[in-house]
């Protein structure tokens, strides 16, 4: 498994908020994306997801050029910013509609991914009912579920209690395979540093060589 | 591409909106069945004994006041005001049951979810078909439910051309099945209204992303309805074949200047299809998800 950005750059409105970045993603560990407020870490994941298109470079997985060869990731989970769901169904329901787009998941599959990030699958209550707590470990099921290849994950503590983070912490933890991508976005450099293996650090829409770091 | 149009479609009909058009709609048809049993069904049903007395009980004179099948009908009931106001707020109905749904899930990032799971393409043509059929259902429904209605109190027989309870003319479009077969007639314009209904909520889905605003995204469609029909009619009517505003009323009596006939109809709604699908389609398949 394997992700290639070379000299990728996007310009939104004529501002470079991805600024030629080349890096190699490969499976196998937890990386992590950090650094301030609007630097670039959520279009780095869109950019991954193929959600948006580069301005200019490429974008390859397993070799095949997204936009080109293939228009999506084969397999990939995502949580971005604020997880989004449809109001007027339950958490359940939810996760069933996308399970179906996706394919292959058994409703016991979905059953346990809820109960895995701590929900409740018989919970009636509908996604508008749902606290932020809980509305974020849904974002986390939906990007877990079915266990892709790539998992692109924006801020996954946010707003998780005490207990919560130590169980969202194992969830990603044992989601590290040879054959899978994990990558987690967050500004609270602690959390990034326990989490993640390999932490990449991002500044202005580029992401920083170690001696820039430091410096 | 069977999975994500049969759940587009599934949402559609399970929408707060689809419940709340067909309340409406059903609502408008329920007033106007109770106005025309009482006052057309009912006093003409009155004069109509009236005249058979006269008549030394021949009932053949009273012809001139039986009630046919289309008088009773939304679509071309003439003596209340309930068909002007149906076929004025059309669009709005026709958008409200999943008009904004795609506006909606792609300012929530809802797209994002759908879109690494099956592509833009298919998203797009399900979200397309879903809104379509929606705008379509909730215009034609109460146009069927009235029918129906009418069809338990009044008989299905042609309209005499010479009654003068015809809204129609022998040169307006469909007179032939108007005057022979009443319910095709119907049928026939109630599919037109369906095609118009889809393509108003498809054209406030299309045109939400450059208005960022649901309420005047909404509202689009009922306002191009009133300027074509209170603006251009005013100034050029000659073009009413060409003016959806003045064709969405089965009751042809309101325009007749140009004459309505299939062929304009036909091309302007096919171009119009063409028109909406087209900068649907060629304008999202490229877009960045983000929110605007
Ligand atoms: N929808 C949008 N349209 C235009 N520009 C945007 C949009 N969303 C974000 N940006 C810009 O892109 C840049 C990078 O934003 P991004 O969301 O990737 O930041 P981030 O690193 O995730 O920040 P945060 O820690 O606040 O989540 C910012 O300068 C922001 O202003
Ligand atoms: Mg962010």
């Amino acid at each position: 498994m394997e992700i290639e950005l070379t000299n990728v750059t996007k310009t939104i409105k004529g501002a470079d908020v991805l600024k030629n970045i080349t890096y190699t993603f490969r499976g196998g560990c937890i990386y992590g994306v950090s650094g301030k407020n609007g630097c670039g870490k959520t279009m780095l994941m869109r950019i991954i997801a193929g959600l948006i298109y580069p301005s200019s470079g490429e974008i390859r997985i397993n070799g095949k050029r997204l936009g080109k060869d293939i228009s999506f990731p084969e397999s990939i989970g995502l949580l971005i910013e604020n997880p989004a769901f449809l109001p007027d169904y339950t958490g359940y329901e939810n996760l069933k509609l996308l399970a179906k787009v996706q394919g292959g998941l058994s409703d016991a599959d979905i059953r346990g991914v809820l109960q895995e990030v701590g929900l409740d699958p018989e919970d009636k209550r509908k996604f508008y009912k749902y606290s932020l707590g809980m509305r974020q470990r849904l974002g986390i099921a939906a990007a877990v579920m079915g266990r892709p290849q790539i998992i692109l994950l924006d801020e996954p503590i946010n707003a998780i209690d005490a207990d919560g983070v130590e169980e969202i912490r194992g969830i990603i933890r044992g989601l590290i395979h040879e054959d899978r991508i994990i990558l987690i976005a967050c500004h609270d450099k602690e959390e990034m540093d326990y989490m993640a293996d390999i932490v990449i650090p991002m500044s202005e829409g580029r992401i920083l060589s170690e001696t820039e770091e430091k410096g | 591409m069977a999975t994500i149009i049969a759940m587009e479609f599934k949402k559609m009909m399970r929408s707060r909106g689809m419940r709340a058009a067909l309340l409406a709609g059903a609502l408008i048809v329920v007033l106007q069945t109770g106005w025309s049993f009482r006052h057309i069904y009912l006093e003409n049903e009155q004069s109509y004994r009236k005249i058979a007395e006269w008549t030394y009980g021949d009932p053949g004179y009273g012809r001139w006041f039986e009630c046919t099948i289309l008088e009773g009908w939304l679509g071309c009931e003439s003596f209340s005001s309930y068909n002007m106001l149906y076929f004025l707020i059309l669009p709005i109905l026709a958008v409200m049951p999943y008009g904004l749904s795609f506006y909606n899930e792609w300012q929530s990032t809802y797209s994002a979810q759908i879109i690494v799971r099956c592509g833009r393409g298919k998203y797009l043509w399900a979200k397309y078909l879903a809104t379509f059929i929606s705008g379509g259902i909730a215009a034609a429904l109460p146009l069927l439910l009235s029918l129906l209605l009418s069809a338990c109190y009044l008989p299905a027989i042609p309209t005499d051309p010479v009654s003068l309870q015809t809204v129609l003319m022998d040169r307006s479009m469909w007179a032939f099945l108007y005057f022979e077969h009443p319910v095709c007639y119907a049928l026939a314009y109630t599919g037109l209204d369906f095609v118009y209904g889809g393509l108003f909520a498809c054209i406030t889905m299309t045109a939400a992303r450059w208005l960022r605003n649901r309420f005047g995204a909404a509202m689009l469609p009922v306002l191009l309805h009133c300027i074509g029909y209170y603006c251009i009619y005013n100034l050029l009517p000659e073009t009413e074949s060409y003016l959806f505003s003045l064709y969405l009323d089965p009751n042809q009596s309101w325009g007749m200047v140009g004459e309505i006939s299939t062929g304009p109809v036909v091309l302007t709604t096919v171009l119009l299809a063409a028109a909406v699908t087209g900068i649907f389609i060629g304008s999202n398949r490229k877009r960045d998800v983000l929110t605007d």
